[in-house]
């Protein structure tokens, strides 16, 4: 399938193409949404409101290069518009530390089974300052080049280079700590 | 980058080898094996880049909870686009979809499992090469092709499908592991070929179909059309039709053997559920190792053997593990990446 195509199609009036391009990229917009606020109504209305633009404007939108890129950047502006400020995920102070609380023996313990493993590291993850977590996004999930990236935040490259390579660092010396690296292999 | 003097962080942050790590494809793989070989002190550096890759590339993959959640505001889109023809070329307002009636609710649910199947479909890459999709331990894929035939990926599996088919020959695919296939048909009848790992052929008009490619033989279950099944097997070629409902086994041990089963119960996979079938322990045993990448032991001569028939319902290997435990009063430990299972 090729994305052009089916853009172009939907572009000339074709309602199954945009249906095509919803459930396409909805789920991936969603996610990032939730990466940017925890407000789950505010991302759904602006879902529901990019689509809708999006609709509307058929005749008249240009055809993006990259359409995940586009919509990606459509849904974070649109976030940014309606967000109520205050519910936006804080922006952590760059020398936050989260810390185990549990002893080495005892994490290790409580790592026995690969489940509470990926719970672990959802969770050290989810603890990472929020632009970090919204570049590992794009990086890692949404698989964009870094020129990407920093086209839809708005910052430069060698700053969402230099983002990236903080949060692995913080990571691996958190999973070094914690022996967790040996275990994420298992599932 | 420089990749001879990277970090394991440098590597897991670069381009190309995430790319590897997540979408190989023969040329990535000819690069990074010829790395490997001319960098061995690298080794370190390259396992624990790639570990983290994984690790960074991780979001609850069996969440459905935003395809459901992308359904609704689907059906709320719906509404909002059809309110917006009825009034004109100057409406168009965003409604909250919470406020619905519950009649709205239901109809929506009843689309839910439609969408869900098509949700997480990807587009096919644009590139020179075969593209090899592949699936950790645990995971799951959908992929739609451009001939618009969808193929689910189980967990611990590959495919390889040509970056474009030609309109006269048949469209062909190489498997490793299992899969489900929907396959479309295309006007001038081009067949659609499946291949083994082990050489087994699955021809297909138009059809849907489980292939397992696992262990001694290659299991295929037929969902609905007409497929015809070749192997080869010291040196001659043989061939069979299959109706809706077969399973037909191919070993080389003893050549093709046919039965007659529901084909819901083994494609039950994609839905995250397990049906075993008069299993016997040492399989139940080779299923985990497959699809989650343990190593299982067992104790005692008896065990292995002892045999079980049950569909669960499977989020991740303790599912399976409990019920066994609970069934044959077993005693299950786990070291590290090895399970161990004894009776009580």
């Amino acid at each position: 399938m090729d994305e052009q195509e089916v853009w172009g199609r939907y572009k000339a009036g074709s309602e199954d193409d945009f249906s095509l391009l919803y459930r396409h990229f909805a789920p991936i917009m969603l996610r990032y949404g939730n990466r940017i606020t925890t407000d789950k109504e505010l991302i759904r209305d602006c879902l529901q409101q990019v689509f809708f633009s999006l609709w509307k404007s058929r005749a008249t939108v240009g055809t993006p290069a990259s359409v995940q890129h586009y919509l990606l950047k459509a849904i974070r502006n649109e976030l940014i518009k309606k967000g109520k400020r205050a519910k936006l995920h804080d922006e952590l102070p760059e020398n936050y530390h989260f810390e185990l609380e549990d002893s080495h023996e005892q994490t290790m313990i409580q790592l026995q089974t690969a489940e509470m493993t990926r719970q672990r590291i959802t969770e050290l993850l989810s603890q990472l300052p929020a632009r970090q977590r919204e570049v590992i996004f794009l990086k890692y999930y949404a698989n964009l080049k870094y020129e990407e990236i920093a086209a839809i935040m708005d910052i430069g490259q060698d700053s969402v280079y230099k983002t990236t390579y903080k949060a692995i660092a913080r990571l691996q010396q958190l999973l070094h700590n914690s022996a967790l690296l040996l275990l994420i292999l298992f599932f | 980058m420089n990749h001879e003097t990277a970090t394991a962080a440098e590597l897991a942050a670069d381009h190309d080898f995430i790319q590897w790590v997540k979408y190989p494809t023969q040329e990535s793989m000819l690069y990074w094996s010829q790395f490997a070989e001319q960098y061995p002190d690298k080794a370190q550096e390259m396992a624990e880049a790639r570990r983290l890759v994984l690790l960074l590339s991780q979001e609850q993959a069996d969440d459905h909870s935003f395809d459901e959640e992308a359904q609704l505001v689907w059906e709320q889109l719906q509404e909002a686009m059809q309110q917006d023809r009825d009034r004109g070329p100057d409406g168009g307002r965003v409604f909250s979809i919470w406020g619905y009636p519950l009649k709205t609710w239901l109809s929506a649910a009843a689309v839910i499992t439609l969408l869900l199947a098509s949700a997480a479909l990807l587009f096919t890459r644009q590139s020179a090469e075969p593209v090899t999709y592949a699936t950790a331990y645990g995971e799951k894929r959908i992929i739609q092709l451009s001939d618009k035939s969808v193929i689910v990926l189980n967990a611990n599996s590959s495919i390889t499908i040509p970056e474009n088919w030609e309109k006269d020959k048949p469209r062909t695919v190489q498997l490793r592991g299992e899969a489900f296939f929907s396959v479309t048909q295309q006007a001038n009848r081009q067949q659609f070929i499946v291949t083994t790992s082990k050489g087994t052929k699955i021809n297909v008009l138009g059809t849907e179909f489980n292939v397992y490619d696992r262990g001694q033989e290659d299991r295929v279950v037929l969902t609905s059309g007409k497929v015809r099944l070749s192997a080869t097997q010291n040196g001659a070629t043989r061939q069979m039709e299959m109706q809706p409902g077969d399973l037909v086994t191919v070993s080389a041990a003893s050549g093709f053997s046919h039965r007659r089963v529901d084909p819901d119960l083994y494609t039950a996979w994609q839905h995250n559920k397990v049906y075993f079938d008069d299993y016997t322990l040492r399989e139940v045993g080779a299923l985990i190792e497959e699809q989650y990448g343990y190593k299982v032991e067992f104790s005692g001569k008896e065990l292995p053997g002892q045999r079980i028939t049950a569909f669960l319902e499977v989020k991740n290997p303790e599912d399976i593990l409990n019920t066994l435990a609970e069934t044959f009063e077993l005693q299950i430990t786990q070291q590290e990446n090895t399970i161990y299972i004894s009776s009580l």
